[in-house]
């Protein structure tokens, strides 16, 4: 299981959270479509596709949603407990170092993201701090919700996140790392979760043979080849 | 799949890497053999033996290799770049009480050691912690190649290494747990070199994830100490 990351035919611009955007014909489309573990059988189609160019790697997320919810607010509230997309990324190839970005928003657009250390890191007693503020907001977010969604959204309904990250903001947070260019591989694993809707739900892309439903399993991620 | 740790026949003395030193030949040996994850294709052929006596436990790897480099040389520094064997044991042979020490070395005998928590107490939020440098003192080691090796060897290449844990050191991070005859613990055995030019990942009891990853103590297996 793997997936490509294309270079992106047209200026990726500013987002605009519209999943048929032209700019978006040139992505490959994936589906987080796996759940496997026990939650309230509510389990939302969602479609994800990723691009990059030289500076900005850029991803949208569709989801054909109900029990739709946001109440996180600010940067780093826990939005996994949302109507929540999520996009968890390493930006090394095959071997023991793990570390990732965890990019995670809810239907209203707002963002949770923490550099989480590697395990050798987390031997060394490495937190996984939240990025700063000013760090955060070079994401470049759009959303088709609004920001707060309260009360819950119980019929059928089909929304959009879409964000870009600059590839700056990872030289900042993770060392030695050259530009992905065309033949890079990284690895990652993207998210479907609602912890606090009324139907709970935990949906992903690459399979992860846990008991528990544990996100933050980077011995799970699957191949990303930038194209 | 299991390992008994024979009781060394004679006093274990200071580690020399000498893998003719009759002392081991009293040892059982284990392969590291599942190289299971895409890799370099280079799979080096990789042994270890473990003895114990009242005072320490004692570890022996030895490497038929190639592309062979070492350039981590401060204990704690990132050693599974280089040419690297490692030993993961967690002092009880109960699998939910899975807190574990990661021996990691390189062939320079340098080497990196955190204590890592239990798969509960990291669910619970808990990171590792490091050893400290007065406390990695404890333990000794010999190694036949040079502390750095660079530029790499891409000749074939055997090496070993050896070293000598004292059980204070258990001690300071898990509590006692000074093993008697009939003691079971759990632990596995790996070899990887992520930033030589082949890189490698091998383990003797073979890990199921679809990445290499070591820190996956479900996968350890038990080891007797006799």
């Amino acid at each position: 299981m793997d997936y490509t990351i294309r270079s992106a035919q047209q200026p990726l611009g500013t987002p605009t959270a519209d999943w048929e955007h032209p700019v978006w014909d040139a992505a490959d489309t994936l589906d987080i479509a796996l759940y496997r573990w026990q939650d309230s059988g509510h389990h939302p189609r969602t479609q994800a596709r990723v691009l990059y160019n030289d500076d900005y790697l850029a991803a949208i997320f569709r989801v054909e949603d109900r029990y739709v919810r946001a109440v996180a607010e600010n940067f780093g509230d826990p939005v996994s407990n949302d109507s929540c997309v999520e996009f968890f990324l390493s930006p090394y190839a095959m071997g023991l170092t793990d570390a990732y970005f965890n990019f995670e928003l809810n239907c209203g657009g707002t963002l949770l993201l923490r550099r989480c250390s590697s395990t050798t890191e987390r031997g060394w007693g490495r937190r996984n701090p939240l990025l700063a503020k000013s760090d955060a907001s070079l994401l470049r977010i759009a959303h088709s919700l609004p920001e707060r969604v309260e009360p819950e959204i119980t019929e059928p309904t089909t929304w959009t996140v879409e964000f870009h990250v600059p590839f700056e903001l990872f030289g900042r947070y993770f060392v030695d790392l050259p530009r992905p260019e065309a033949g890079t591989e990284w690895k990652g694993n993207l998210y479907k979760c609602g912890g606090d809707t009324s139907h709970p739900h935990s949906g992903t892309w690459a399979p992860i043979q846990l008991e528990k439903a544990s996100f933050h399993s980077p011995a799970f991620f699957q191949p990303l080849h930038f194209a | 799949m299991e390992y008994t740790i024979q009781r060394a026949s004679a006093a274990l003395g200071k580690p020399t890497a000498d893998v003719d030193q009759k002392l081991w030949s009293g040892a059982d040996e284990i392969e590291v053999t599942h190289f299971t994850w895409k890799d370099s294709g280079h799979r080096p052929r990789v042994r270890a033996r473990v003895l114990w006596d009242d005072d320490w436990l004692a570890v022996r790897f030895e490497v038929d290799d190639r592309y062979v480099r070492a350039v981590a040389e401060k204990f704690n520094d990132s050693v599974c770049s280089d040419s690297c064997v490692e030993f993961f044991v967690a002092p009880s042979g109960d699998p939910t009480q899975d807190a574990y020490f990661n021996f990691e070395v390189n062939c320079g005998g340098t080497i990196l050691l955190h204590c890592m928590p239990s798969t509960s107490n990291r669910e619970a939020g808990h990171q590792g912690q490091s050893v400290s440098d007065a406390d990695g003192a404890t333990i000794r080691i010999a190694q036949t190649l040079p502390k750095i090796v660079e530029p790499e060897l891409t000749e074939p290449t055997s090496w070993a290494v050896e070293y000598h844990v004292p059980w204070s050191l258990f001690g300071s991070y898990f509590g006692d747990v000074t093993p008697t005859a009939g003691t079971t613990w759990r632990a596995n055995f790996y070899k990887c070199g992520d930033k030589t030019s082949h890189p490698h990942w091998g383990s003797w009891s073979p890990v199921d994830t679809p990445r290499p990853s070591f820190h996956q103590p479900a996968y350890f297996q038990p080891i007797h100490f006799a």
